[in-house]
């Protein structure tokens, strides 16, 4: 774990955020059931702001762990065999998208239902963006970060953040039935995050020496965060499973929906942070070399 | 297109960091980057024979590993920006004007052998010291050998003085990336794998000077 390792997991947190809330909020959009009882016109608007925002927030942490950041223009120069190139084009891609969707609702508001085929491209580009991501990672001279948990874990992660900050956003006169699966999703995934740790650590103890050097680095060089984002986790499924408790179908009781949603935003977004901590931790080659 | 290559000797290799000191000298580089690095190899145990007597059973041996100008660079293939590339003359070479300095490449490779330069922000690698070649001279860390543990040649020259063997534990498959590189394996070598023989000056690696 280096230094600069601390923009990649900004990077790669923000802009998993960003393309979960707009793959989940889009999902939404689908099925008349989750539509929001009473429309509120800035809600969506207030949605894609934070994508965009986070978006680009992520793109300039990026530039951050370039050691010659004016050459960026030529790093999507390797299409056919790059995924690196095919990441930061996936990038550009998702966040013009984005960048539109969001100016389109702001310049016509009233067209929303007008623009769902804008809106579905951009989640399927944030889709896309997370897979190519992953991909990065699964490389055979990186064995603990070549695998299927690589890929279930960047989207686990996107699911997770962008649901639970979703869950924020459907409080004011959010429907009944979305507020309600908003909490399962921000409860349930985190674990089945869980869930999936026990399955990592086996899987990594048969990795040979790579293996075992990445079970050596959570289980002693980072015991302290190990065990922190377990904590976190825990916290963040318990204040998930609260909202979930407290959603009633009248209004009145959205109120009471706030401090256990902003809670578990805030425990599930550290134990993110902590959780890609540790994924960069164990940026270990075979053997050593 | 021709192909330059080593033949490294593991079992003439003393383990001097010769080769090392002067890569590090002739290109002069700072602190922490190394072109060329000896890795020191040990495992074992202790052994009961057939008449119940323990004795040591150990591997040790040293491995000196620079880029191997593969047939099939994967760092070639991760670079985003096209910087690192295969040249006319078959070395893989950074082309700084294009490095992005991402250090994907530093990823890619199994070998560990593009090196970042933090003061430069770009990386930077073994280029089999192409202006001593174009000279007609040896890359400094073959002239540099005390023990003629290393050669360099023509892929082709190499393989007919020394074989074709380009495997030794605990390097990376030659499959993965088909180095240009000829290996004399130590006699200890083939018990690499079952002594469970690893690196043991890791951290020297890693963090030395």
């Amino acid at each position: 774990m280096e230094g600069k390792d601390w923009s990649l997991i900004a990077f790669t947190l923000l802009m998993q955020l960003s393309a979960g809330l707009i793959v989940i909020y889009d999902l939404f959009l689908l099925f008349p059931l989750f539509r929001s009882k009473v429309e509120i016109p800035w809600r969506f608007q207030w949605i894609l702001l934070i994508a965009l925002a986070a978006a680009i927030l992520g793109i300039s942490a990026s530039l951050m762990h370039l050691g010659n950041p004016l050459n960026m223009f030529k790093s999507a120069s390797n299409l056919a065999h790059s995924w690196l190139s095919r990441e930061i084009a996936s990038v550009l891609l998702y966040t013009l998208l984005l960048g539109l969707v969001t100016l389109l609702h702001f310049i016509m508001p009233s067209a929303g239902r007008s623009l769902k085929w804008l809106v579905d491209f951009t989640a399927i580009a944030g889709l896309v963006l997370i897979f190519v991501m992953s991909r990065i990672y699964m490389i055979p001279t990186r064995p603990v970060w070549n695998s299927i948990f690589t890929p279930a874990g960047f989207y686990l992660t996107a699911i997770i953040l962008g649901a639970s900050l979703l869950l924020l956003f459907q409080i004011q006169k959010g429907s009944f039935a979305s507020q309600k699966i908003l909490a399962i999703l921000t409860f349930g995934v985190p674990l089945i995050q869980l869930a999936l740790l026990p399955f990592f650590m086996s899987w990594l103890g048969q990795q040979g020496s790579a293996g075992s050097e990445g079970l050596h680095v959570l289980l002693n060089y980072h015991l302290a965060a190990f065990y922190s984002r377990l904590i976190l986790l825990l916290l963040g499924i318990g204040c998930g499973l609260w909202a979930f408790l407290t959603i009633r179908s009248d209004l009145t009781q959205d109120r009471f929906l706030f401090i256990p949603a902003l809670l578990a935003w805030c425990f599930l977004f550290a134990s993110q942070i902590l959780d890609r901590y540790l994924f960069y931790a164990q940026n270990l080659s075979p053997e050593g070399f | 297109m021709t192909r330059y290559g080593f033949h490294f000797d593991a079992s003439a290799c003393s383990g001097c960091k010769t080769c090392q000191v002067a890569c590090k000298d002739k290109n002069d580089l700072p602190s922490g980057m190394r072109y060329r690095r000896v890795y020191e190899i040990c495992g074992g145990d202790w052994e009961k024979d057939d008449s119940g007597a323990w004795s040591p059973a150990v591997t040790a041996y040293n491995l000196s590993v620079a880029c191997n100008h593969c047939e099939n660079p994967s760092c070639v293939n991760a670079c985003p920006t096209k910087a690192m590339h295969v040249a006319e003359d078959g070395i893989v070479k950074v082309d700084p004007a294009k490095c992005v300095g991402c250090r994907y490449c530093e990823w890619a490779c199994p070998y560990g052998a593009p090196q970042y330069n933090p003061e430069k922000g770009i990386m930077q690698k073994c280029d089999l010291c192409a202006d001593y070649v174009a000279q007609g001279k040896e890359p400094v860390c073959v002239s540099s050998c005390l023990m003629r543990a290393l050669d360099f040649d023509t892929i082709e020259v190499l393989e007919a003085k020394y074989g074709g063997n380009r495997d030794i534990h605990p390097l990376p498959d030659s499959g993965i990336t088909k180095p240009a590189l000829v290996i004399t394996p130590h006699p200890g070598a083939a018990l690499g794998t079952a002594r469970k023989a690893t690196i043991i000056n890791r951290e020297e690696v890693k963090n030395g000077r």
